[in-house]
């Protein structure tokens, strides 16, 4: 039995030994930075955005999963831009956080708040090249998406004054060999402007840099995108003599099967294209699908063969190659698909109306989500109204509506089903079924809040109530529905326009 | 039979003895020893030293300790290295208390805690270094299956994987009763190891029920525990925190049966020289 006196020496041991345990563990909280702390808090942060990111693009973005994603990387943002200035591991961090929103709004179709995300990044990233790289040069992409000529041209511009001066050229090559394609895109886009002078001043810069490129750079892959820039180059100039003999000189460079059939194929296409030698052309061509039959060319180099042949009035020849296609790269469906559309409009020429129905019916119910299969249906329909055989219109007009309407409502890539519907409309009013087709596109922008080109159906409803069924009240009611649905939006003062002259119509 | 049927009794008795409390405390301060610096470890940017990353976990940057997920997926690894000199110096202390207040309650005999402390004190140096021993032999066996599957194809690795493996378990087996026989017969370290062997041989059917009944308990959270890149990518590194509490307190309710199933039995099969 123990005495009062020993329990309380024995309490005061036990008092002494959490004490000396609590002490232990404070000063091991303690034994950090705040700085530390709060880089830790914040990669911590990152990492959970990050997983919210993966979340967003595994569920094709759904907005739910978008914005918790974007809200997660827009707060770590704000919580630690501040202490972005006065620490390089905090600005990594911040500026990992706003470039991977920017890049996830990309990935969602959200040009325009991604383009304004990057430019958020480019002031963040003040001791960080590759992200200010990397902003700089999607900004100007987002803008060619957006056909922004102007923004695009001006962000290009900035990229190669930061990053494509003589010193800056070997770094900003190893960051990404792509960015050194900046000068070729501006002599495009100035050249699309109509501005030739500035677009020759820009395929000068583009030698240039190549050139010098060549000259001091020993890293094999930067050489070897440099020198395709630079054929580039020369065929975007339509220097086409110079780019031939540049193109050969490649190929002996560059003599595995991957590399020599890409360089065989722009040679050929220099010959179809540049110096109009067809047979020249269609040589080269069927020589890399002999040469190379399983590189990635060969299929098309053999559709490009057939329709030289085909131009030259040798169908035979033409459509044998057509069928060669089909027969020896059946895994090729773009290139399949559009060997059996030219053997459809070859018999059709020919006057064989039912062999290239049948082959127009093979397309769209074996490759039903390529262009050439949307397309199909419609041919069919179209090719019977145009002979008179009004009753086989009409079916065929049937089967295409069927036909859209389950691409559309199947279970399909959103994508795949809004060409459906868009073909759908389309179908019906070919078929001239005026009242669905106004039906239809009026349900459109509900089914698909988040596609914009939907959000003008009203109008095109309107039109068809006014102009195909005299319905002018119907018309109205649309106009007034599209105002109410988006106020304050271009749409909605076009819808305005439209309903004031309506009104006045009826007065 | 029998001794599979006593040891079954054995476990039950072990585990009726918790309404009592007291035979667990010494186990249960040694788990919240173990939450206290998992917690430590998870909520404190305490960065080692080099020397010591070098020695916890070599080829390691001890930059690596500060950074997130970095962190959390090595903490399985360090926590698992300091396990080893934490068991050797005081889980065999634990384990020692927990074999005297045991056999205590087993012979409905009234032992204090701080009593059962200070005797398993008595015989701590015997308790740490037949522990130390215990975990060289068992850390051999668990190299052979890891040094195989790095060198060879999966199917071959899974065959050669069973074989050390079991001679982990048989390994555990013979030297279960090295800590009864210190505590209950007095024996040195050496001397209680040779006993534990003997003992295990005549009652080996028991003894393997004995070893792998806890090991089954334990399963799960050893296999979470495999590859801790895994669970962060899947679920969350924070993750790895509740899983390492989970193993804790799976360990400690598995190690406190183990312990109180294996004294009952030692206890009842030998004439024990238990002075307390």
């Amino acid at each position: 039995m123990m005495t009062t006196r020993e329990s309380r020496l024995e309490i005061r041991r036990m008092q002494a030994a959490l004490l000396c345990a609590l002490a232990i563990a404070t000063s091991l909280l303690a034994c950090s930075s705040r700085e530390s702390f709060s880089r830790y808090d914040a990669e911590r942060k990152l990492y959970k955005a990050r997983k919210l990111a993966g979340d967003a693009l595994s569920s094709d973005f759904k907005p739910e999963f978008l914005a918790r994603a974007s809200d997660a990387y827009r707060s770590i943002v704000k919580e630690y831009a501040p202490a972005a200035n006065s620490s390089q591991s905090m600005e990594e961090i911040v500026v990992s956080a706003q470039m991977e929103l920017s890049e996830l709004e990309f990935r969602a179709g959200s040009f325009r708040e991604a383009r304004t995300d990057f430019e958020k990044a480019i002031e963040i990233a003040k001791r960080t090249p590759a992200a200010r790289a990397n902003a700089i040069y999607s900004i100007a992409v987002i803008s060619e998406e957006l056909g922004e000529r102007a923004e695009a041209i001006a962000a290009y511009e900035r990229f190669a004054e930061e990053f494509l001066q003589d010193d800056s050229l070997a770094s900003t090559a190893r960051m990404n060999a792509r960015y050194l394609v900046t000068p070729l895109k501006l002599a495009d886009l100035f050249s699309r402007n109509g501005r030739s002078g500035e677009a020759e001043r820009w395929y000068r810069e583009a030698e240039r840099i190549y050139s010098s490129i060549l000259q001091k750079e020993s890293d094999e892959s930067i050489l070897k995108e440099t020198r395709f820039n630079l054929l580039t180059t020369l065929l975007q100039k339509k220097n086409w003599k110079r780019a031939l003999d540049f193109a050969a000189a490649l190929r002996e460079l560059y003599p595995e099967p991957a590399d020599a059939s890409k360089i065989l194929f722009i040679e050929a296409k220099i010959n179809e294209a540049g110096l109009k030698n067809l047979e020249e052309s269609r040589a080269l061509y069927l020589s890399i699908a002999d040469r190379f039959p399983k590189s990635e060319n060969a299929a098309a180099a053999i559709l490009a063969a057939a329709s030289i042949d085909r131009r030259a009035g040798r169908s035979e020849e033409a459509r044998k190659l057509y069928q060669r296609t089909i027969q020896e790269y059946r895994e090729r469906i773009g290139e399949c698909v559009e060997a059996n559309w030219q053997l459809a409009e070859m018999d059709e020429k020919d006057g064989l109306w039912e062999e290239a129905s049948l082959r127009y019916k093979k397309i769209y119910s074996d490759y039903p989500e390529t262009l050439q299969g949307f397309e199909a249906p419609l041919r069919i329909a179209k090719t019977y109204d145009l002979r008179g055989e009004k009753d086989a219109a009409a079916a065929a007009y049937e089967r295409a509506i069927e036909h859209y309407k389950k691409l559309a409502e199947g279970q399909r890539r959103p994508s795949t089903k809004i060409m459906a519907e868009q073909y759908f409309i389309r179908a019906l009013s070919e078929a001239k079924r005026w009242r669905e087709t106004a039906e239809r596109l009026t349900k459109l922008p509900d089914i698909y809040p988040d596609y914009e080109p939907f959000k003008a159906n009203y109008l095109s409803a309107a039109s068809i109530y006014e102009k195909e069924l005299n319905e002018p009240e119907n018309a109205v009611r649309t106009l007034e529905l599209c105002i109410a649905k988006y106020p304050g939006t271009d749409l909605a003062r076009s819808a305005e326009k439209e309903l004031t002259r309506l009104k006045r119509g009826r007065k | 039979m029998r001794d599979i049927l006593r040891i079954l009794r054995a476990f039950a008795e072990a585990a009726s003895f918790l309404r009592y409390f007291k035979p667990a405390v010494p186990l249960l301060a040694y788990l919240l020893l173990k939450l206290c610096i998992i917690i430590a470890y998870s909520y404190s940017m305490f960065v080692p030293p080099q020397w010591f990353s070098s020695i916890v976990a070599a080829g390691i940057d001890a930059e690596s300790f500060s950074r997130y997920p970095d962190r959390m997926i090595l903490m399985p690894l360090v926590l698992g290295r300091i396990d080893i000199p934490l068991e050797i110096i005081l889980l065999s202390l634990a384990y020692g208390s927990t074999i005297f207040l045991v056999a205590s309650s087993h012979r409905k005999s009234a032992l204090s805690v701080k009593k059962a402390l200070s005797s398993a004190g008595n015989r701590w140096i015997h308790l740490a270094l037949a522990s130390l021993i215990s975990s060289a032999v068992l850390f051999v066996m668990v190299r052979i299956p890891a040094f195989l599957s790095n060198n060879e194809t999966a199917v071959q690795s899974s065959e050669k994987l069973l074989a050390p493996f079991a001679l982990g378990i048989l390994v555990q087996i013979f030297l279960a009763y090295a800590g009864a026989s210190i505590i209950l017969e007095r024996r040195p370290a050496l001397a209680a190891l040779r006993r534990s062997v003997i003992f295990a041989g005549r009652h080996f059917a028991g003894s393997l029920v004995l070893v792998t009944l806890p090991f089954l308990v334990s399963l799960p959270m050893l296999l979470l525990s495999l590859n801790p890149s895994a669970i962060a990518s899947q679920l969350s590194p924070d993750f790895l925190v509740t899983g390492q509490i989970a193993s804790e307190i799976v360990d400690f309710a598995t190690g406190y049966l183990l312990v109180g199933a294996m004294t009952i039995f030692f206890a009842d099969s030998t004439k024990s020289k238990e002075n307390v």
